[in-house]
Parts: C-alpha cells; sequence; structure tokens
C-alpha cells in the first residue's frame, strides 16, 4: 500500500498543484473576510475531493487493471485511497482548523473556531464517504453521475420530510459537544463507506 | 512440477465462451497463438486472479487461483497488452513506487534493464515512444525475481529491432531452468523463435498444444492441383486452402507417401491454414 500511496503523491503533486495554490489562496483570504466560515470550508471540499481524482487517473490510464496484476489486494487498492483522503484531509485540517483556529481562540471567537472545526471534520470524512462507493462500484463517470443523484435526492427528501427551512439546522456547530459529535458522526459513516467500497470494488469486472 | 495447470475452465460472455483445458511445464515457454478475439487475454486474465471463471480450476505455481491469490503474483512479471503506468511518473519514480510494492524489488536489476533497453530514468512515461512504454512495462516485469512471466502482446506495436532486443531478453530470463513464460502474440515469428511449445486458440477453443518442434516435424505442405489433392491419402490431409495458383494441403507427414515433395511449414502458414483451411 505504501507503493501506491506514493504514486499518488507523485500524481497529486503532478496534477493538483493548483489545488495547493487556491488552498493557501482562500486561507490567507479568510483572514481578511468578517464571515470566512465559507473561505476555510471550500478548501477543505476540494482536498476531499482529490482521491476521487486520483482515482479518475486511475481508471483512464488503466493503473486499476494493472494493480490487479500485481500483489495487491482490491481491499488494499480500496483502502489506500481512504487513506490518502485522511491524509489530505487531515493536513488541511491541521491548517486551517489549528492555524486559524488558534487566531479566532486568540480573538475570543470561540463559537467560530467549534464551528469551523465541525464543519472541516464533517466535510473531510463526509464528502469523500459519500462519493468514493459510487466511483468504485461504477467507475468516475457513471460513479459521480450516481453520487450527484443521490446528493440531489437526500437534499429533496430531507426538505419534504423535515418540513422546515434547512437554516435551522445552522445552529449545530459551535459548542465543543458538536465537535465530538462531528468527529464520530464523520468517522462512522467513513468507515461505513470504507467496508462498503471495498465489497463493491471486489465485485467489479474492470 | 507445472508452472501453470488450467483444468475445465470455462468463461461465458455475451457472444463468447472460452472453454480451456492448459499446463505449461516449469522452465519451459509457452506461446499462445490466436487472432483478436480468441480468447487470450480472457485465458491470461483469468490466470491471473483479474477475472473469476464460471467453471473450472486455475493454479499457478502450485497455488489455486482464488480469493487468497494476491501474495502469489509476487512471483509474477506481467506485461499487459497495454503499458498502464500514471503519465506523469518518470522510470524512477515507477522504480520507487514498485520498490515498495514488490517485497523482492531489484533495485540495481531495475537499472540494469533501463540502461540496456536505453530508457532515460528522468524522463516522463508521456513523453516515451510505444516502443519505450512497452520496454518499460517489460523491465518492471522481470526486475522483481518472478519465476513466472505472463506477457499479453508485449511486442505488438514495437519496430523489428526492438522486438528482437525483447525477446532476446526473454530468451535471458529462462536461461535459470526454474523459470517459465506464457507470451500471448499474435506475431508468430517472434513466438517461433522463443517457444518451447506452442498453443492455438480459435474462438475460444483450444485447437492444439504441442512442443513446437514436435509440431514443425510432424506438419508440412504441399502445394499442388486439385487432381494431385484427389490422389493424396485423406488421413495424410489435415487442412486445405485454395488460391489462384492451386491448392495447399497441410499435411502429415507420417501418414504422406514417401515420394510425395513436402515442405517444411512455419508457425504462420500452420495456424493460418489451421483456422482458414478446410478439412479435405
Amino acid at each position: 500500500m505504501k507503493g501506491l500511496l506514493k504514486k499518488d503523491l507523485y500524481m497529486t503533486w503532478a496534477y493538483s498543484k493548483m489545488f495547493i495554490v487556491l488552498l493557501l489562496f482562500f486561507f490567507v483570504l479568510s483572514f481578511f473576510v468578517k464571515d470566512s466560515l465559507f473561505f476555510l470550508a471550500y478548501p477543505m471540499i476540494i482536498v476531499s475531493m482529490l482521491p476521487v481524482t486520483m482515482q479518475s487517473y486511475d481508471e483512464r490510464f488503466k493503473w486499476n487493471v494493472y494493480c490487479d496484476a500485481l500483489p495487491l489486494t482490491r481491499a488494499q487498492v480500496v483502502s489506500e485511497k481512504y487513506l490518502l483522503s485522511l491524509l489530505y484531509c487531515g493536513a488541511v485540517l491541521l491548517l486551517l482548523g489549528v492555524v486559524r483556529g488558534a487566531v479566532l481562540l486568540i480573538q475570543g471567537q470561540s463559537a467560530a473556531f467549534f464551528d469551523l472545526l465541525s464543519v472541516l471534520i464533517l466535510f473531510g470524512f463526509v464528502g469523500p464517504a459519500l462519493i468514493l462507493p459510487f466511483i468504485f462500484a461504477w467507475g468516475p463517470e457513471k460513479g459521480r453521475l450516481a453520487y450527484l443523484i443521490f446528493i440531489g435526492a437526500v437534499c429533496a427528501a430531507t426538505v419534504l420530510l423535515m418540513n422546515r427551512p434547512l437554516a435551522q439546522t445552522e445552529r449545530f456547530g459551535s459548542r465543543p459537544i458538536d465537535v465530538l459529535l462531528a468527529l464520530i458522526l464523520g468517522a462512522l459513516v467513513f468507515a461505513a463507506s470504507w467496508i462498503l467500497s471495498i465489497r463493491l470494488y471486489q465485485k467489479r469486472a474492470l | 512440477m507445472n508452472a501453470f495447470e488450467i483444468k475445465g475452465l470455462k468463461k461465458c460472455y455475451p457472444g463468447f465462451e472460452l472453454n480451456l483445458d492448459l499446463a505449461l511445464p516449469q522452465g519451459c515457454i509457452l506461446g499462445l497463438i490466436g487472432e483478436n478475439g480468441a480468447g487470450k487475454t480472457t485465458a491470461i486474465k483469468l490466470l491471473l486472479g483479474m477475472s473469476r471463471p464460471d467453471a473450472g480450476s486455475v493454479e499457478v505455481l502450485g497455488h489455486p487461483v482464488d480469493d487468497s491469490f494476491a501474495p502469489v503474483r509476487e512471483e509474477i512479471g506481467v506485461v499487459l497488452d497495454e503499458p498502464a503506468f500514471p503519465d506523469c511518473l518518470t522510470a524512477a519514480q515507477v522504480g520507487g513506487v514498485m520498490r515498495d510494492i514488490f517485497r523482492s524489488w531489484d533495485a540495481d536489476e531495475y537499472a540494469r534493464l533501463l540502461e540496456k533497453l536505453a530508457l532515460p530514468a528522468d524522463k516522463k512515461f508521456k513523453d516515451y515512444s510505444r516502443g519505450m512504454k512497452m520496454k518499460l512495462s517489460i523491465a518492471v516485469a522481470l526486475s522483481h525475481g518472478a519465476k513466472l512471466l505472463i506477457l499479453d502482446e508485449p511486442t505488438s506495436g514495437l519496430d523489428p529491432v526492438v522486438r528482437d532486443e525483447v525477446v532476446e531478453l526473454f530468451s535471458e530470463f529462462t536461461r535459470d531452468e526454474g523459470r517459465s513464460v506464457l507470451i500471448s502474440s499474435h506475431i508468430v515469428s517472434d513466438l517461433e523463435k522463443l517457444c518451447d511449445y506452442v498453443a492455438f486458440l480459435h474462438k475460444g477453443e483450444l485447437l492444439l498444444c504441442r512442443e513446437k518442434d514436435a509440431l514443425l516435424a510432424d506438419y508440412g505442405l504441399v502445394l499442388c492441383t486439385k487432381e494431385q489433392l484427389e490422389s493424396l491419402p485423406v488421413t495424410a490431409v489435415s487442412k486445405v486452402s485454395e488460391s489462384l495458383f492451386g491448392v495447399t494441403a497441410l499435411i502429415r507427414r507420417d501418414q504422406a507417401p514417401e515420394e510425395l515433395s513436402v515442405i517444411p511449414v512455419g508457425l504462420e502458414d500452420l495456424f493460418v491454414t489451421m483456422i482458414k483451411g478446410v478439412e479435405k
């Protein structure tokens, strides 16, 4: 698996340098904007999609087929993408959450700090956890489409079932307990997604 | 011991069915010959556990090809019909990645092969020619102490000089008696130079699998007229093809009349006549 990680790090550096520039740009920008949550959450969304991008490249180069001929199991191939996700999101969480969070704490904005952490954790865990099973089951193109349909259906169902505006849920995130809840919820969704992706990818004919 | 053994294997796709019984004795080179779509790649995927058979069993290097097969691939060097490295990686980076995938990766051997095959280590894969890409795949397959090489069309798209270099590398590989090679190709001349055994695959069925020299010694070609063909014993004539210049008959030498002038047959003619020829 170390070899796969190394390959993806080379590929990220070659194909996704712009993401890193973008991330730093949003990070710096967040210091100058009053409501900076969007500017801090957006880089996390971008970074959490990097493993999906890497999987798309793998399929384009037929590396995924070649992996089947190497001493690797499909479970290892899937697990590496989830590990990559944790690495990237962990790095962003460290940069944005800790560095930017420390500034917020110094400024006495503890609620904003917890907000930031909750949002970063949820986006970091839940974003890739939702899309990766689709990608491993059907490939990047069909997987992305299935993911969009799924997200659309979930949003529609939420609005219909809750019968109230989504804005009311925005109170979540500003207390320390919310950070813990986000962490537990994110980790559970992430782990379930990881197991599901392994099962789906093992069944897929390449 | 056999390097691999395929028994009663069956794999069905819409419009295609592969039925195969095949074995490769250890230390030998087996050439799998077949036209496009004959089932060569399907057979190779089943051997590597990349695909599951509908029936039958496959054993490679003494291990059944099942869910626990992945570690056995440590001992198998593979070249697929299309080199599949990421475009942005250099040969040096490919080596670095493979070092962490294969426990027995031999970095010195890889460096030696890159030099021998004139592959620049710092050039990106996307900037390699088709021949260089294939040579890089071959260098990887030969750099982790494999006992079995499985090569799917490794010489296709290569110029004659590169093909000759590559064929020489495979010959070199089997100088160690414990090593075996399965090579599929429709460039029959390469296989003729290299193989101990040949297997003909046609529309998913195995036409024959024989020792190459014995096969070439057993068969011959006779160029004659239709009238002359009629005078030949039915048991001696395997297949017949007609052209503007007369009839070409594939003859079993042991059953042909002694006075008959029989031309030695090459693998390519043998294969083509077997596929395209008709029974007498």
